[in-house]
């Protein structure tokens, strides 16, 4: 059985996910790369067995990867396994890409029972809040930015009741930004 | 020059409260305790919002207190406090200096002075409030591994607010300390 992995790079300290557009996201483009943190990223890449994302994140990501030889991530990502969750998305275009059109959780579920290791789920704003909404996370990679965004989109917004997490580790990188890693010991389901 | 630095809980989904006004899933013990007892050595004064010096004012002033945490029952009815509310008219503790409406003079006053930290604990209202006025030096969050997805918020700024990050430590217990000064505001928006 596969773990969901939510990575978000995008956090504030106030839950906030910064969607494109809003001063969060440019405050968070505006931050410097910090070598730690795409070694640390590219670590978790190479873990995943299967990349998913929403239609947003992919149409970012298939337009820009498979031509940019020198993005640190384009290697592992043009060869990995990728679902796209979309109802509307046409075709792929992105070599190793599968399109999910079905019930979020249904799809889910079959990806998480064909296999081992890990699934990791790169967003974007949308697809990130229903995948929480939903509950379907099993881990939860969260790079928080110094910021205090007061109001926007809240990742963590559709929780209905509490839920428990349990702290993995923590980085602080040179950006300012620290990763937590919590893990989340989900109901059994039906 | 004294600094003014604020402490509260707050959960992953940043609340400081749920919506019961239960504060269970703060999680301490004695590495905490260290860690608190160690700020509150740094404080010459404390600042608190009316809402958590009420509280505050009612437990650490009884007789449970002085029998289940004596340090901090003494500590904390020892230090000179000031607390924020324009409505109160005699403090029910010792100690306590009341501050209205004139409180952003009185701080940059005090803050001018020589001495030990004034500290703020547990007061969402007032920190954001500090923040937004430019008095805050320093905001040590304790982030709980937990989510609520509702409660009160422990960071209701009214605009955003750009930090820097001045430290973090990882807690045995889940717990998350992060450490941040506020930017000024013209440096907060990279816009």
């Amino acid at each position: 059985m596969r773990t969901v992995v939510l990575n978000v790079f995008d956090y504030s300290l106030d839950g906030i996910l910064a969607a494109e557009g809003t001063e969060f996201f440019d405050f968070c483009r505006a931050a410097p790369d910090d070598p730690a943190e795409v070694a640390w990223f590219s670590d978790c890449l190479a873990r995943a067995e299967v990349h998913i994302m929403g239609r947003v994140t992919f149409e970012g990501m298939a337009g820009y990867l498979p031509d940019a030889a020198d993005h640190p991530y384009a290697g592992i990502m043009n060869a990995g396994r990728k679902a796209v969750f979309s109802r509307t998305l046409p075709g792929t275009g992105w070599a190793n890409t599968t399109i999910a059109r079905g019930d979020l959780a249904t799809d889910l579920a079959a990806l998480r029972e064909d296999g081992d290791g890990e699934i990791i789920a790169h967003g974007g704003v949308s697809f990130a809040r229903s995948l929480v909404r939903a509950d379907l996370v099993d881990e939860f990679r969260l790079h928080t930015f110094p910021y205090l965004a007061g109001s926007g989109e809240s990742l963590f917004a559709d929780v209905a009741k509490p839920r428990e997490l349990a702290l993995v580790c923590s980085t602080a990188f040179g950006n300012q930004t620290v990763a937590t890693i919590y893990r989340r010991d989900r109901e059994p389901r039906g | 020059v004294r600094k003014i630095c604020s402490f509260l809980f707050a959960s992953l989904d940043g609340f400081h409260e749920d919506t019961n006004h239960e504060l269970h899933w703060q999680d301490v013990d004695d590495e905490f305790d260290e860690w608190d007892l160690g700020q509150l050595d740094e404080a010459g004064t404390m600042l608190l919002g009316r809402v958590t010096y009420d509280g505050f004012a009612e437990f650490w002033s009884s007789a449970e207190a002085l029998d289940v945490d004596p340090v901090r029952a003494k500590l904390l009815t020892a230090i000179p406090k000031v607390v924020v509310s324009t409505t109160m008219a005699e403090a029910p503790w010792a100690n306590t200096t009341i501050a209205g409406t004139g409180i952003e003079a009185e701080l940059r006053r005090l803050k001018e002075l020589p001495g030990k930290n004034i500290q703020v604990i547990g007061s969402a209202k007032l920190t954001s409030w500090l923040i937004e006025t430019g008095l805050l030096d320093e905001l040590r969050v304790m982030v709980s591994p937990v989510l609520l997805g509702t409660g009160i918020p422990a960071f209701p700024v009214s605009r955003m607010v750009g930090l820097d990050l001045a430290g973090s430590r990882q807690f045995g217990n889940g717990n998350m300390l992060l450490i941040y000064r506020p930017r000024p505001e013209q440096d907060a928006s990279a816009a």
